[in-house]
């Protein structure tokens, strides 16, 4: 931020090193045609891993990474639903999902491999800004 | 007559739109990959459809749809077809087009 512009960087060894960061990845596109799902899929695990405060947010066409009853086994690709699995696993349990862009798309949440909390946009706005960062797939 | 094929959907770049623009009487329209997105039945795909020619036969790649699981929500107005058959589409059309 521009105010901040002059203040020294963070030391890695500052007071704010050990509390976890929160981390929003946002999901946009569609599975399969591209890599850009798999390869956020792989960013937020490991961030989890690290033990970072990840919230995952699904938006325009990444809602179709959520339907169910996909088999990605017609064009030889691994079914990416399959991953959610790990969520719990790795404790991500904040995963929203835009309420505009689900209706815009005639998507319930029982059409859904998981589930999801739906935010309508004041809150999508207010998720957002809560962040620390803001990582877009 | 063209064979014309997409494997974007709208909101993915022009390349259907552009297609939209270009598609004449006998033509032919099939979309494949993420294309097959914009054969889902929502309001902004029924909205592109209505500005396509009645006389252009709509294609969509059936393992494209299931892969996405997306199959059971397309237009009707979209005939299903396999692998077969888009090999012979390309037979019957002299000439294809892909748009990216």
């Amino acid at each position: 931020m521009p105010t901040q512009a002059n203040q020294p960087a963070q030391s890695p060894s500052g007071p704010d090193s050990n509390r976890a960061r929160k981390l929003l990845f946002r999901l946009s596109k569609p599975p399969y045609g591209r890599s850009q799902a798999r390869e956020a899929l792989d960013a937020l695990l490991a961030a989890a891993a690290f033990e970072q405060d990840v919230s995952v947010l699904f938006v325009g066409d990444g809602l179709y990474l959520l339907l169910k009853n996909q088999q990605p086994g017609a064009i030889e690709q691994k079914n990416f639903t399959a991953s959610f699995g790990l969520f719990n696993l790795y404790g991500i349990n904040q995963i929203y999902a835009a309420e505009t862009d689900l209706v815009e798309r005639r998507l319930t949440p029982d059409q859904l491999a998981l589930p999801v909390t739906v935010l309508s946009r004041e809150e999508l706005t207010s998720l957002l800004r809560s962040q620390d960062q803001i990582l877009s797939f | 007559m063209i064979l014309n094929i997409v494997n974007k959907n709208s909101r993915q770049g022009s390349s259907l739109e552009d297609c939209l623009a270009q598609l004449s009487p006998g033509d032919a329209l099939l979309l494949i990959e993420d294309g097959v997105l914009a054969a889902v039945d929502t309001t902004a795909n029924q909205q592109w459809l209505q500005r396509c020619p009645e006389d252009i036969a709509l294609y969509v790649l059936q393992d494209d749809a299931v892969a996405r699981g997306l199959e059971p929500y397309l237009i009707p107005r979209f005939h299903r077809i396999g692998y077969d058959e888009f090999v012979d589409l390309v037979e019957q059309f002299r000439l294809s087009q892909s748009w990216y």
